[in-house]
């Protein structure tokens, strides 16, 4: 009889574990590091980017009459799209962009390091989209700018043309009134002596308003600054390098629907071997690609991954998912990150995580309520996942993809 | 006399009226409709750039717009996305797609219905996503298509109620 309320507390606290352990084990965002607000990684480092409030707030305070919205006195800038560093201070920049004559102003921002070396990155604030990659080139960054490229010099804060003007016979100057891509979907080589990029510029001397049927994919060498045509055609994503060997994503249509092929393209050549087609999405991490695929009956989806290596195809095993959404990862990274859709009616959705070396997966459960804003690479090893749930206040799960394994 | 009066202001006013051309607005009118703030703050943009970031293409025509050919005016609204060759279109919000339409003309769409009660919105000049199926939930982060490469880049979005 004495003994009863010890045997009590002991079943009291035994089924307090258990509740907890159960809570814990299908809740793996409560484990997570969350911070408020959209927060993604920007060279190695963290940076706030606006949230939904913020964009309301900008859209407010547009004027009525004129629609320009209302700017920092003394930035010039709109106070609600300004990105904002996390764990680094950033510094914001704003950069004259010069082809010959002055053509425009984008706005960047960067962090420094101690011993001055800058990470450089576009900032929200830019009507237009911008690029921006960094290069070999001393300090300078690879800028892609209205369909052209340039090089930012951060100290004398002045865009200058990267691409020779002109090429060929192609003279720049006739493009203004056409939609001339003069280089875009540019991507540096892991060795730093190449950049590949696309271009159109082709329609300006044939004379054909149909710019798509003019694509040519281009490379650029950084040290001789040589330019030189590699293959017709272009592409969608870099997705990676080998030496000699672009690894593409191209667009291409299947029974009337978009998808995406996997192509070798061999930049001494010019030869291009088809790996992969019809994927929903796909995302390279040497030497693997992980890619969704639908059979004929668009029904049926698989999440496979490709040794390009040995030419080996696995599919991953234990996963039910309707439709995978987006495949994604990042260079030197052992993971890729896989958005889900267990049901197809549902808008819930899963973050999956794989190992692409040992096919593991982890996973962190959505639910209807939960919305993904943003999602994204910081590092090799750390992602961000933005969702709102609910009111539409969005917060970000700082994830460390070691964690949990 | 006031009515002689009357009957001669009567006629100026009809001759005014009668020498007044009735014209529609031409391209360089800006159709400033905005029927609430409430969507456009929810909604994201249809274009993101290759790291899933949000922006803005320029609207290259506006609805309600007369045509260069034909009598009917424009119903829908084309956003240009700024030249790039990146072309996947995005879900504005979380919804779901009621028409998924596919041919070899121009007119093909995709039709998403949102349950936040925004309009219903047909991203037309797409060619839908492999695997993407009438019934399906589609969120702000699903590319829903492509843009068709005749079209230069250009999205024509239609709302209805």
């Amino acid at each position: 009889m004495t003994k009863r309320p010890g045997v009590l507390i002991i079943a009291v606290l035994i089924v307090a574990l258990v509740a907890f352990s159960s809570v814990t084990a299908v809740s793996p965002w409560s484990a997570l590091k969350r911070e408020k607000g959209v927060i993604v990684g920007r060279g190695g480092s963290l940076v706030t980017q606006p949230s939904q409030k913020d964009v309301q707030d900008f859209v407010q305070a547009l004027d009525r009459i004129t629609g320009r919205p209302s700017v920092d006195p003394v930035t010039g800038q709109p106070k609600q799209l300004v990105n904002k560093g996390v764990n680094r201070q950033l510094k914001t920049a704003t950069v004259d962009v010069f082809e010959g004559e002055f053509i425009g102003k984008v706005s960047v921002d960067y962090f420094e390091d101690s011993d001055g070396q800058q990470t450089v990155f576009a900032s929200a604030q830019n009507q237009r989209p911008v690029y921006i990659m960094p290069t070999p080139i001393g300090s300078k960054s690879l800028m892609e700018y209205e369909g052209s490229l340039y090089l930012i010099d951060l100290r004398e804060k002045k865009a200058s043309p990267f691409l020779s003007l002109p090429v060929s016979g192609y003279d720049k100057s006739k493009a203004k009134d056409w939609r001339i891509s003069w280089g875009t979907l540019a991507s540096v080589n892991p060795a730093g002596t190449t950049v590949l990029f696309t271009t159109n510029r082709l329609s300006l001397i044939k004379q054909d308003d149909n710019f798509d049927r003019h694509y040519q994919i281009w490379i650029k060498d950084l040290l001789t600054g040589e330019e030189r045509l590699v293959a017709d055609g272009t592409y969608q994503r870099v997705l990676g390098w080998d030496g000699d060997i672009a690894y593409l994503a191209k667009h291409e249509i299947v029974q009337e629907r978009a998808a995406e092929s996997v192509v070798a393209l061999n930049l001494s050549t010019g030869e291009q071997q088809v790996l992969l087609r019809g994927l929903v999405g796909c995302a390279a991490t040497y030497p693997f690609l992980v890619y969704t695929t639908y059979d004929s009956t668009l029904d049926v989806s698989a999440l496979e991954v490709l040794n390009i290596l040995d030419g080996s195809k696995k599919t991953i095993p234990g996963l039910k998912y309707d439709r995978y959404e987006s495949v994604a990862s990042t260079p030197g990274s052992k993971f890729v990150l896989i958005i889900a859709q267990p049901s197809r009616t549902s808008h819930a959705r899963d973050v999956v995580i794989l190992h692409t070396e040992t096919l593991q997966t982890r996973i962190l459960p959505g639910d209807e309520k939960t919305v993904f804003r943003n999602y994204g690479f910081v590092d090799a090893n750390t992602i961000t996942v933005t969702v709102a749930r609910g009111n539409n206040e969005e917060e970000t799960y700082i994830v460390g993809l070691q964690e949990g394994r | 006399m006031s009515k002689r009066l009357t009957g001669i202001l009567l006629i100026l006013v009809l001759l005014v009226c009668s020498a007044q051309t009735v014209l529609a607005y031409g391209y360089n009118w800006w159709f400033n409709e905005v029927h609430g703030d409430l969507y456009l703050t929810q909604s994201r943009s249809p274009f993101r750039n290759a790291g899933g970031t949000d922006f803005y293409g320029n609207v290259t025509s506006n609805n309600n717009q007369p045509r260069t050919t034909g009598t009917t005016v424009h119903s829908g609204t084309d956003l240009g996305n700024g030249g790039q060759i990146y072309r996947n279109v995005y879900s504005v919000f979380d919804g779901g797609v009621v028409q998924a339409i596919v041919h070899s003309g121009e007119n093909t769409y995709v039709t998403v219905s949102y349950s936040n009660g925004a309009p219903l919105v047909k991203y037309q000049h797409i060619t839908p996503s492999q695997g993407l199926s009438v019934g399906n939930a589609v969120g702000a982060t699903s590319v829903i298509g492509t843009l068709r490469d005749y079209t230069w880049g250009t999205l024509a979005l239609c709302c209805t109620k």
